[in-house]
């Protein structure tokens, strides 16, 4: 079945998490929590956008793939390499309890963080700021493009 | 047409307040209106700004896509809201042309303050000696102590590495290993024998094609990515900061490149700007000032190179107007400058004209030292150059010397414990770099191969693993110790393992600190593991080193006895087979192996292919001999005290001679300052002494040291210069054989017959030192002391023998004479020819002969 309402509800949940603090202020896990909640609720745009959560035409849906998701909509292609820059700069825990890096094709990754606090030389709150303020402005081109977020 | 300068001009003369933020790639351009508020679409937003301005919906969406704008059309509280946090992302050429045409940006730019000297290098065009000059101002500042590391940023085409004559074989000496996470490791390309400044260089990539995709991909990256550049320049700094380099020098890609200014606002330092006079530099008339004002203290210079001959005052006076306009630039940087205090703001400006900093234009004369030398001795530059090299250090702040004061240096005739100065010999040239291709130094005892082992440890070109028993530092492990003792005798089946054991703890190790070493050696012994398990220790621990190491091995005549000495040579040789070609140990972990020549030729299997191409043969020929002896002349203060003017003549061309490069002559003028001119009881002429009674070789055909490829030709023996000239200078000091009573001096010269008793003191001294390792090298018995003893008888022998001889005939006589047997003789003496001591006799195939070194000290005769 072809999938046709927008999945709203979920997208104002996690935006409203994603516009969290940037600067520093509030609780220390914040800027995890945004750029966590920022990448649910870009998916989930693009999804409804292409309408793409069942695959259309007999084509493979992207899975978790945002970079390749915002190639689909021709976002500028700096943005997209800045994106997967700060995306596979953080450090995350593998699957077999090593040291790795967020996989960009699959971002929920990102819920095995690894963060200074926890493990000295890894990622920091600074390095999780980056990665949401290029996605403020592939946000900012998406509404552009009249892909509502 | 319209532009985006045009658009904004028109939005200030419209009344229209607007805000810039550059993120790379766009600048965001919020226009704000309260009238704004009443349209929700932003259609209707757009059609009252084209209204306001006098554009049409077209023509601004057009303008805005080609100057990279982002319009937003915003009321103050929408603004506030949408970027009211945010920054500057990212720096770029547009972003400060935009800041230079718009001024004040909404924010300061962002300069950090770089916590180390930095100097970089740029010109609007390539090809004009911007690299070239960069390498050779690296190169007099390390002559002058500076530590300098000099970084090839320009990524589309790099060629610093081409100019220091090196190829960047690890990933860990370049910008894409940084970029890679890789821990900085730049190769030293230069290191100054006078004031061991050095030049260390990070290149662009690794020269093997194997990494193209990567370079090139990287290039890519960058270019969409700036912060990636940043964060290289960050790392970069921090590093140079922490390995206590003086400064960095960067070279930049050429004109516009979207790299340029990221390194510039990470790492802010003057811009030495290259810019030949023909116009074409003219184009980025309105981008030079974004150098010039990136550091504002001291915005940095121009320079101009020039092709031909034609005289500099005449090519200054014909490009005036030119030189006027680019100096016109650097005065409004200086001008543009923040003022530093209250006091400074109320001065009155200073009124600066162009030609007040006429001395920051420089002419670059073209010189023929270039043409076959891409970075050349400064010595053999012009004297214009040199000038230009020196307005360059003083412009950029870069005048003193970090010469490090000279610490008294201890002379020693072993070279374990010498710290006189080193000369700059082919073979050092060959492996002073990190990534030399040399992993084998063979050579005759007392050719300096401990010292230079030294010297390669003290410049930072490996660390000593096994090293002299005499020697007194406190790194490596001696080759003559308890511990080494222990893990022979351990290993004594199966010798590779002590390789591996050894290569085991030094990567164990962060160093090869010889307590350390000592110690875990010692521990791995109590129950040493089998060979697999060895090995696999080595490739685990090279796999986990942050840097590759280049260990260093020396020492190995002396740390086993005759019966040993041949298998644990072929397991080391194996061993060292296996590193170099092993992909898992050659990336992290390397070698220089020093030995004696005649043990790498005891019949290791295969050997001439494992070191094709990898090993050189230490030879001293008698330029570098000569000037090695004008250096221990200079270092002792009995040669400054009687010979006064002759060692300031020295002290005055000590660059020269450090370097070997004092031709013959102008040594031989020295040397006569001080010696005689014959020797009348040899009725021979000094220099033809000082030519032939220093070396193994009785060849009166052709000078020691001469190019050849078997390495095996007589050299020169350092070890012997030095003992030579320490004699002269105080003969009846350290244990000589007689006692010397005649004058030092016979007139304003050393007396002929001091010369006559040094080389008859140092002959015997080496002799002395080559006894030693005959002892390990001959077994003539079982037990160690008796052996010694039964050398000693055989070497006694010898006096009162005649050369040339037959060989069977000489070990006949010396059976007699020391009553030991004669096949033990003759196997004796073939080892003895083995280290030079003895060669075959041209012309008469059964003959061998004695060289003139070893004829005085055995005490045998010539047979006419």
């Amino acid at each position: 079945m072809l999938l046709t309402m927008p999945h709203a509800f979920n997208r104002r949940a996690f935006g409203s998490v994603a516009r969290g603090p940037l600067d520093g202020e509030g609780e220390d896990s914040a800027p995890l929590l945004a750029l966590y909640c920022a990448l649910v609720r870009l998916e989930l745009a693009l999804k409804d956008h292409k309408h793409s959560f069942y695959g259309l035409g007999g084509k493979k849906g992207k899975g978790h793939d945002v970079c390749g998701m915002l190639r689909d909509v021709e976002v500028t292609d700096a943005l997209i390499v800045q994106l997967d820059n700060r995306l596979v700069s953080l450090c995350c825990t593998m699957r077999d309890g090593t040291s790795g890096t967020v996989d960009p094709k699959n971002y929920p990754h990102l819920r095995y963080l690894r963060h200074e606090t926890d493990f000295p030389g890894t990622s920091t709150n600074e390095d999780l700021r980056g990665a949401l303020d290029v996605l403020r402005d592939i946000e900012r081109e998406l509404e552009h493009k009249r892909i509502s977020l | 047409m319209k532009t985006g300068s045009i658009f904004l001009d028109d939005l200030k003369e419209n009344g229209l307040s607007f805000r810039y933020l550059f993120r790379y790639p766009y600048v965001y351009v919020a226009v704000t209106d309260p009238a704004f508020g009443e349209y929700d679409d932003r259609e209707d937003r757009e059609a009252y700004l084209t209204e306001r301005i006098g554009w049409n919906a077209a023509e601004l969406r057009r303008t805005m896509h080609q100057a990279n704008f982002q319009l937003q059309m915003l009321t103050a509280e929408e603004l506030e809201q949408e970027y009211g946090h945010d920054r500057h992302r990212g720096h770029s050429w547009l972003r400060s042309i935009l800041a230079q045409a718009h001024p004040p940006a909404p924010q300061p730019v962002e300069t950090q303050e770089s916590p180390i000297r930095v100097v970089h290098f740029h010109g609007y065009k390539g090809g004009q000696a911007r690299s070239s000059c960069l390498a050779f101002l690296g190169r007099v500042l390390a002559d002058s102590g500076w530590n300098v590391l000099v970084v090839d940023a320009d990524i589309e085409a790099p060629s610093l590495d081409i100019l220091f004559n090196t190829k960047p074989l690890h990933r860990d000496s370049t910008l894409l290993g940084v970029s890679q996470g890789a821990e900085p490791a730049p190769e030293r390309v230069y290191t100054s024998p006078l004031t061991q400044g050095n030049v260390d260089l990070l290149a662009y990539r690794p020269a093997s094609e194997e990494y193209d995709i990567e370079a090139v991909a990287l290039a890519m990256r960058a270019a969409m990515d700036p912060l990636i550049i940043e964060q290289n320049a960050g790392r970069i700094a921090d590093f140079a900061r922490n390995a206590e380099y003086h400064l960095i020098l960067i070279d930049h890609r050429a004109g516009l490149s979207p790299y340029n200014l990221p390194w510039l606002h990470r790492l802010p330092g003057p811009v030495v700007i290259f810019a030949r006079l023909d116009e074409q530099w003219s184009a980025a008339k309105s981008y030079l000032p974004v150098l010039l004002h990136a550091y504002p203290s001291m915005p940095g210079l121009f320079v101009s190179f020039k092709t031909d001959s034609e005289r500099i005052e005449q090519y200054l006076a014909r490009n005036q107007a030119q030189i006027e306009q680019l100096l016109q630039l650097l005065v409004d940087a200086k001008l543009d400058m923040q003022p530093a205090t209250e006091e400074e703001e109320e001065e009155e400006g200073i009124d600066l004209t162009p030609m007040d900093l006429r001395d920051h234009f420089l002419v670059w004369p073209y010189d023929a030292a270039f043409r076959s030398v891409r970075v050349p001795d400064p010595e053999r530059t012009s004297g214009d150059l040199r000038a230009v090299i020196s307005e360059l250090r003083r412009l950029l702040g870069l005048e003193q010397s970090q010469r490090r004061p000279d610490a008294p240096r201890h002379l020693h005739p072993s070279g374990a414990q010498d710290e006189g100065a080193f000369i700059q010999t082919s073979a050092l040239r060959q492996i002073q770099s990190t990534s030399s291709s040399i992993r084998y130094i063979f050579g005759r005892k007392g050719t300096g191969k401990t010292r230079l082992l030294r010297e390669m440890a003290a410049r930072g070109l490996g660390e000593p693993l096994l090293v002299d028993p005499n020697d007194t530092g406190e790194t490596g492990l001696r080759s003559r110790s308890t511990a080494m003792e222990k893990a022979t005798e351990t290993f004594r089946e199966n010798p590779q393992g002590l390789w591996w054991l050894l290569f085991g703890c030094a990567l164990e190790q962060r160093d090869t600190a010889t307590t350390t070493l000592e110690k875990s050696l010692e521990r791995a012994l109590e129950a040493p593991p089998s060979i697999s398990q060895l090995v696999d220790q080595v490739r685990t621990r090279a796999q986990q080193q942050p840097r590759r190491r280049i260990f260093l091995l020396d020492g190995l005549e002396l740390a086993f006895n005759a019966r040993q000495i041949f298998p644990f040579m072929e397991g080391l040789f194996h061993v060292l087979l296996t590193i170099q070609t092993d992909p898992r140990l050659s990336e992290r972990m390397d070698f220089r192996l020093f030995l004696r020549a005649d043990l790498a030729e005891i019949g290791i299997q295969n050997i001439e292919q494992q070191i094709h191409g990898q090993v050189i043969y230490l030879r001293w020929d008698i330029q570098t001999i000569f000037n090695f002896v004008l250096s221990r002349i200079q270092s002792r203060d009995w040669y400054r005290t009687h010979f006064h003017a002759t060692v300031e003549k020295i002290d005055q061309r000590e660059h020269e001679i450090l370097n070997g490069l004092l031709d013959i002559p102008a040594c031989e003028e020295l040397l006569l300052e001080i010696f005689p001119p014959r020797i009348p009881r040899h009725n021979l002429q000094t220099t033809t002494f000082l030519r032939t009674y220093f070396t193994d070789s009785a060849s009166t055909s052709g000078p020691p040291g001469s190019d050849d490829t078997d390495g095996e030709r007589a050299t020169f023996y350092p070890r012997v210069y030095d003992r030579f000239v320490e004699v002269i200078a105080r003969p009846n000091e350290g244990s000589p054989s007689k006692h010397y009573s005649e004058e030092q001096r016979k007139g304003d010269r050393i007396n002929p017959s001091l010369l006559v008793f040094a080389h008859e003191a140092a002959a015997q001294d080496y002799l002395g030192q080559v006894r030693q390792e005959l002892y390990y090298l001959i077994q003539l018995d079982q037990e160690f002391d008796q052996n010694r003893r039964r050398i000693d008888r055989l070497l006694d022998a010898f006096a009162g023998e005649s050369s040339p001889f037959k060989p069977d005939r000489l070990a006949s006589n010396l059976a007699g004479k020391s009553g030991l047997g004669e096949p033990d003789v003759r196997a004796a003496m073939n080892k003895m020819k083995a280290i030079g001591m003895f060669e075959d006799r041209p012309k008469h195939a059964e003959d061998w002969r004695v060289g003139r070194l070893f004829k005085s000290s055995l005490r045998m005769k010539y047979a006419r």
